[in-house]
């Protein structure tokens, strides 16, 4: 193991948790260390990369959203109070982005210049090993999601896809508690609404 | 706000539960079900554009935008100035002389001189060794006389070095090449050492003559400079904006160059023209009218067709060519067989359907191949496929690359065109040192739907090229492209080492005078810093 492999290594080993090393590393970075920064982007690119290509379901614009929100993390590192919190506050930067994205993109299809096409649905990137039967149920999701506001849609989706706790989506969607709940709440009724509409098209009222 | 808190937190510690994903028979964190593919090269992709974007200023993450931007509205402004300032002045311009018109009608319906014709040469220019105008030539040659006074030199056109352009002149480089059709581009035989001329002149401009070749000048005044192509092939590059015409005299063409790049090749049997930039008005009394335009891009023989060896070897079925080139070429002596040259195997069959260029050419009656039945489409498309492999056995890829040029130009629907632009490619790349322009036939080629057996070859024809040129953006874009086409690619490990020399070889971001754009820095698949790999 050469000099930089022991320098580097330990920082590798536990990519996105180990909140001490986060703040060591921050204070290095902030101190002007550009291995601190290549060091904090390898330990959660993949989280945050993996957060956005399921919210944005497209994967170029999922690398302009990460691209984007680490430089404005990195540019605004000194501002961070609890360095040992960057992933957090790295998430929230990025799901923030995401949500801008998603506005751009529902006017730009609204001009007829969105041009783009959804490449990373949630059926296109399930395991591999999923049964045939999940992937069908995650595409009629992807088909119902499609149909939501993006601040719903970015709500329910930290939530019930994310896994996330309330708190967090309301941190990272940049709104109070109760906001999000409101929004996940309305979110997950339209949806249902969507999928008892599309189950069950033998009930619906004729004429 | 405690009871709201007590709600949350109650909230929280229960597991996500969502009535929609229970209707659809999910449950739990449906990230679990996922696995996004998070690859190397989109997290070093990813971390260059980080990389560029920190040198970016705050405030301003898109200058060059923004630059843009004011320029467009100025360049508006000035537009719409120069326009009004234009219609003022049309207004107030009197109606044009009768003198004018006559004069502009007098020189577009001049005689052509003949081919060879050694009297040619205006009395106004004199050749510096005192040699008659006709006299055979004895070498290479660039003859140019210092300027002097007299009627005809008010302000001529002069050399670099103050001279007075009057003749040039390249030997044969091989004993072929004295064979009209059959020279060499000066600039484009570099490599092969065959000797070129080439006269730069005062404003810019440039003539070289390919071996072989002779170019005469015929007239060097205020308003005109008049050279004749005598033999052989020549490259033209005029500076637009001039204030003098220039024209060019063929054997069976006479050109007007409206600031250009092109290609004259004359011998007694026709003449070609080809424009690479800007237009060319061509006058013969072939044309109907007399007279046409050639546009960048496009060619026009006059005259006979070019060189082909013979129309029952272009017509045989390229099936019976097979095998190794050497091999195939001492058992059949016909051009077909010598088709299957160095690169690749031929295309199954030539396209049935008349291209759109070539049946336009025919009905303005100006083709090079005045044929109009499908047989007679594949045997031009062949023709030219044979010139061109003539060329390069010749050792003139120069010629060989205009031929495969013209075909694909003109036979865009030709089953051919794939491999001809691939050809282009490898000649630019390979014999004319110009990776850039191979480049952009590599692209085409891929574009244009070349065979399986040869995208990979192409791929990493292309970024080699595109090493070679410096153009590492792109490379690193060819790279990650092939690795997603090919992710157990055969030449995936060059593509790669390319990249990784290009991105070695480049300044580091922080150093640049200004930044790249950075969605062209994003796609940099291999950082000049790139980050420690987890991986291990």
């Amino acid at each position: 193991m050469n000099a930089r492999e022991a320098a580097v290594l330990p920082f590798l080993r536990h990519p996105g948790g180990d909140a001490p090393l986060d703040r060591e590393l921050v204070e290095r970075a902030i101190g002007g260390e550009p291995l601190a920064r290549q060091l904090l982007y390898r330990r959660h690119v993949r989280a945050v990369t993996e957060r956005v290509t399921r919210l944005l379901a497209r994967i170029g614009e999922a690398e302009d959203v990460i691209q984007d929100a680490f430089v404005e993390a990195f540019a605004s590192l000194p501002a961070l109070e609890d360095r040992a919190r960057f992933g957090a506050w790295l998430m929230r930067i990025a799901v923030h982005q995401a949500h801008r994205r998603f506005r751009r993109r529902r006017l730009l299809a609204r001009l007829g210049l969105d041009r783009g096409s959804d490449d990373a649905r949630l059926e296109a990137i399930a395991d591999p090993a999923l049964d045939p039967e999940r992937r069908l149920q995650l595409r009629r999701l992807d088909a119902e999601l499609a149909h939501l506001p993006a601040s719903l849609r970015l709500a329910w989706m930290l939530r019930y896809v994310e896994g996330c706790e309330l708190t967090d989506v309301a941190a990272q969607s940049g709104c109070s508690l109760a906001t999000v709940k409101r929004r996940i709440q309305r979110a997950d009724a339209r949806l249902q609404a969507r999928l008892g509409d599309s189950s069950a098209p033998s009930r619906r009222p004729r004429g | 706000m405690a009871e709201r808190d007590a709600q949350a937190s109650a909230v929280q510690s229960s597991a996500p539960s969502s009535a929609a994903l229970a209707r659809l028979g999910l449950d739990g964190p449906v990230c679990d079900l996922t696995r996004p593919n998070v690859d190397e090269w989109a997290v070093r992709r990813i971390w260059e554009g980080i990389q560029a974007g920190k040198s970016l200023p705050p405030g301003r993450e898109r200058p060059h935008v923004m630059a843009l931007a004011a320029f467009a509205a100025v360049a508006s402004v000035l537009a719409l100035i120069l326009a009004s300032t234009q219609l003022i002045a049309s207004l107030r311009e009197p109606a044009p002389r009768p003198d004018a018109a006559s004069s502009t009608a007098a020189s577009s319906t001049a005689a052509l001189p003949p081919t060879g014709a050694p009297g040619s040469v205006s009395p106004g220019v004199s050749r510096a060794d005192g040699s008659p105008a006709g006299a055979p030539p004895s070498g290479a040659s660039a003859t140019a006389a210092v300027a002097a006074g007299g009627a005809d030199a008010v302000a001529p056109l002069l050399t670099r070095d103050a001279r007075r352009f009057e003749l040039l002149e390249a030997p044969p480089a091989l004993p072929h090449s004295a064979v009209p059709g059959n020279a060499v581009p000066a600039s484009a035989v570099a490599a092969s050492g065959a000797p070129t001329a080439r006269v730069d002149f005062a404003d810019g401009s440039s003539i070289e003559a390919s071996p072989g070749a002779r170019v005469e000048a015929l007239a060097s005044s205020a308003g005109e400079f008049a050279v004749a192509v005598r033999r052989g092939l020549a490259q033209f590059r005029v500076t637009p904006g001039g204030p003098r015409r220039w024209r060019i005299d063929g054997s069976h063409a006479r050109v007007e160059v409206l600031g250009t790049v092109l290609w004259v090749e004359s011998d007694d049997g026709g003449t070609s023209v080809r424009v690479d930039v800007g237009r060319v008005l061509v006058h013969s009394p072939d044309l109907p009218g007399g007279s046409r335009h050639v546009d960048a891009g496009q060619s026009l023989r006059l005259g006979a067709p070019p060189p082909a060896p013979d129309a029952a070897g272009a017509l045989r079925a390229p099936e019976a060519t097979g095998g190794e080139p050497a091999a195939a070429a001492r058992a059949a002596p016909n051009a077909q067989r010598a088709r299957s040259s160095a690169l690749h195997e031929r295309p199954r069959r030539a396209n049935p359907e008349a291209p759109v260029a070539h049946r336009e050419r025919a009905r303005d009656g100006a083709g090079a191949v005045p044929v109009r039945s499908r047989a007679g489409v594949a045997t031009a498309a062949a023709a030219l496929w044979e010139s061109a492999d003539e060329a390069r056995r010749n050792g003139q890829p120069a010629l060989a690359a205009l031929r495969l040029t013209e075909l694909v130009e003109e036979y865009p629907a030709d089953s051919q065109v794939a491999l001809a632009a691939f050809t282009l490619g490898v000649l630019q790349l390979d014999h004319l040192a110009r990776p850039f322009e191979a480049s952009e036939w590599f692209q085409r080629a891929l574009e244009l739907g070349l065979g399986a057996a040869l995208r990979e070859d192409a791929y990493l024809r292309w970024a080699e090229a595109l090493s070679r040129a410096r153009d590492h953006a792109r490379l690193d874009m060819v790279s990650a492209e092939y690795a997603r086409q090919y992710p157990r690619g055969r030449h995936g490990r060059a593509i790669e080492e390319l990249a990784v020399a290009a991105s070695n070889r480049a300044p580091p971001a922080s150093n640049r005078s200004s930044p790249r754009p950075r969605e062209a820095a994003k796609r940099r698949a291999i950082g000049v810093a790139a980050p420690p790999s987890d991986d291990r």
